[in-house]
């Protein structure tokens, strides 16, 4: 592609996000605009300052408003800290242009477009890449399981996908073998949506036999990686793309699981983040982790497909049963 | 006794589901805690540093509740800081809590103060944010009639965790005792000049509640207490004292 042209795509992309750019509610400082603040945050999280970490660096931009406002935190290293400052933002900008090339969304944390609920959650990334359609506070529950599902495991995943579709929720997982590819394929091919959290970068495919599923969710559904575009698959990330799952969706459903399986750390993290968990009693079943879960706050079992809808009709009608709650009480 | 209604109970049991996980009660250990501020002691103080600089002063908060302890890193912590930045579930959690230890324990603030409060007040960001403070939008839904008393930030030279009553102003006021609000207590200096601005403004009592008592987790005896706080979040609680109201 010649210069020129990608220039004017670039141009036309940035006033499309500038148009849609509204000052956030409450900001700690004055919003700059969109691309410059999120090339501030790229170089941030390649600066590390004060060797902090992402999640920290995230916690500091939702608390401070900007990843510049954080950056003005840290006075620069030594004689030459400012230019190898401006270096940094710009390859940060050369990448962030190359990104929107490539048709990739780019939210960082206090974009309007990064998931709300996702920003509640004490592991939330400092930015979220995207490929798809984005829903503006979609109601959605991550369906998750083992890699090495049974025929019985496989089974429940779809009816339990095919029920949240029936009831217009959008089905969330992790693009792994087992029980999240049968959750999204059965949510594609019931025409619902499907939202999937990679623990890769997101052009990576991981597993590669899930190339096209990766490829359909992209174009029908939203696909979503909170890691450097090109970045492998290492274990370490798929716990922290568990709880981003968690993070999105109303809930978490387990359908089957082991004793050190991935689901079990969803489960955990979600019943920390306040979130309500569904274990099958499949997992109930065959876990020491599953049973002693059942003790903690708003874990609920289920033996039927009627269970889970139940419980996560309950959940849906929540936040409004709140308000009037909220809304009766008074000195 | 802690106020029970068929609202407050549902709310109660709203808060354990959302937020017992992983919020945590306020508690005044002897020996442990600051008896003013429930903030970890340094081992052989009978007081925090902040709280014993300022004790004596007429103008304190009579009474201080707490609800939660809150750390950077940590849940809880994290849900301080999303409420005021367009979180989702963040805002009606900390409406929950706050909501609840309010109303639900209206009649402690009485017990331990001689009376409720005739005014209500929260404490302004000294930083220069701009807008409603989410605190205020949230108390507005449960203060009722009480009538709420304006604090303003003003300009600060020293500090803004110095115990300054010049750093906030309010007007005369003929409100006798104020239940004043706070997000997040570290120090305890911005509420406790809040505070001062409100006595040197004519009020008698001041009853302060923050939501959350910060920790900081760097510091070695913070994180042997914070490694013990295991017990979920009991809103029923009482924020004044820690214990069954």
């Amino acid at each position: 592609m010649v210069a020129s042209s990608v220039d004017y795509m670039f141009d036309r992309i940035m006033r499309r996000i500038l148009r849609k750019k509204k000052h956030l509610y409450y900001a700690a400082s004055v919003s700059e605009s969109a691309s410059e603040e999120q090339a501030e945050l790229v170089a941030l999280l390649r600066e590390l300052p004060g060797g902090m970490n992402w999640i920290q660096i995230a916690g500091a931009v939702l608390e401070h408003g900007s990843a510049s406002a954080v950056r003005a935190q840290f006075p620069p290293d030594g004689l030459f800290g400012m230019d190898e400052h401006e270096s940094r933002l710009e390859e940060a900008r050369r990448d962030m242009s190359s990104w929107l090339v490539d048709g990739l969304e780019f939210w960082s944390i206090v974009d309007d477009r990064y998931p709300a609920r996702v920003r509640d959650i004490q592991e939330a990334p400092p930015f979220l890449f995207a490929r798809g359609r984005r829903v503006d506070e979609e109601t959605a529950v991550s369906v998750v399981g083992s890699r090495k599902a049974s025929k019985r495991g496989l089974h429940m995943a779809s009816a339990i996908s095919d029920a949240l579709v029936s009831m217009d929720i959008t089905v969330i997982a992790g693009l792994a073998a087992g029980i999240d590819t049968a959750a999204h394929q059965t949510a594609l091919d019931r025409g619902g949506r499907t939202v999937a959290v990679i623990g890769t970068g997101i052009n990576r495919y991981y597993p590669t036999a899930n190339r096209k599923l990766q490829d359909r969710i992209a174009d029908e559904g939203l696909l979503l990686s909170q890691f450097w575009p090109d970045a492998p698959p290492q274990p370490h990330n798929f716990p922290m793309r568990n709880a981003v799952m968690s993070g999105y969706g109303l809930a978490t459903v387990v359908v089957e699981a082991g004793e050190h399986s991935g689901a079990r750390i969803q489960a955990r993290m979600a019943v920390h983040h306040g979130r309500p968990v569904i274990l099958t009693d499949l997992v109930v079943n065959s876990t020491d982790w599953g049973k002693e879960l059942l003790d903690r706050p708003d874990v609920h079992v289920a033996s039927s497909i009627d269970d889970i809808t139940a419980v996560v009709r309950e959940l849906v009608e929540r936040p409004r049963q709140l308000g009037a709650v909220l809304s009766q009480i008074a000195v | 006794m802690v106020g029970h209604s068929p609202a407050l109970d549902t709310l109660r049991d709203s808060i354990i589901r959302s937020g017992s996980a992983f919020l945590r009660n306020a508690r005044w250990v002897p020996g442990v805690t600051c008896p003013t501020c429930a903030g970890i002691l340094n081992p052989g103080f009978s007081e925090c540093r902040p709280c014993a600089e300022r004790a004596g002063s007429p103008l304190l908060a009579d009474n201080l509740g707490f609800l939660t302890y809150g750390w950077d890193g940590g849940q809880a912590g994290r849900v301080m800081y999303a409420y005021k930045a367009n979180g989702a579930t963040s805002y009606q959690l900390i409406s929950s809590i706050l909501g609840y230890a309010v109303v639900a324990h209206w009649d402690c603030i009485a017990r331990h103060a001689g009376g409720h409060p005739d005014g209500w007040a929260y404490v302004p960001s000294l930083s220069g944010r701009q807008g409603v403070h989410p605190l205020a939008q949230i108390a507005l839904q449960f203060m009722g009639s009480v009538p709420n008393v304006p604090i303003i930030a003003n300009q600060v030279a020293d500090g803004v965790r110095t115990f300054n009553a010049a750093h906030f102003t309010v007007q005369p006021t003929t409100a006798r005792h104020v239940l004043l609000l706070d997000d997040t207590w570290t120090t305890g200096g911005h509420l406790q000049s809040a505070s001062a601005a409100l006595k040197v403004a004519g009020v008698e009592q001041v009853t302060g509640l923050a939501v959350a008592r910060w920790l900081d987790p760097d510091w070695s005896t913070t994180k042997t207490f914070m490694a013990d706080l295991t017990i979920d979040f009991d809103p029923a609680l009482c924020p004044y004292t820690g214990l069954p109201c």
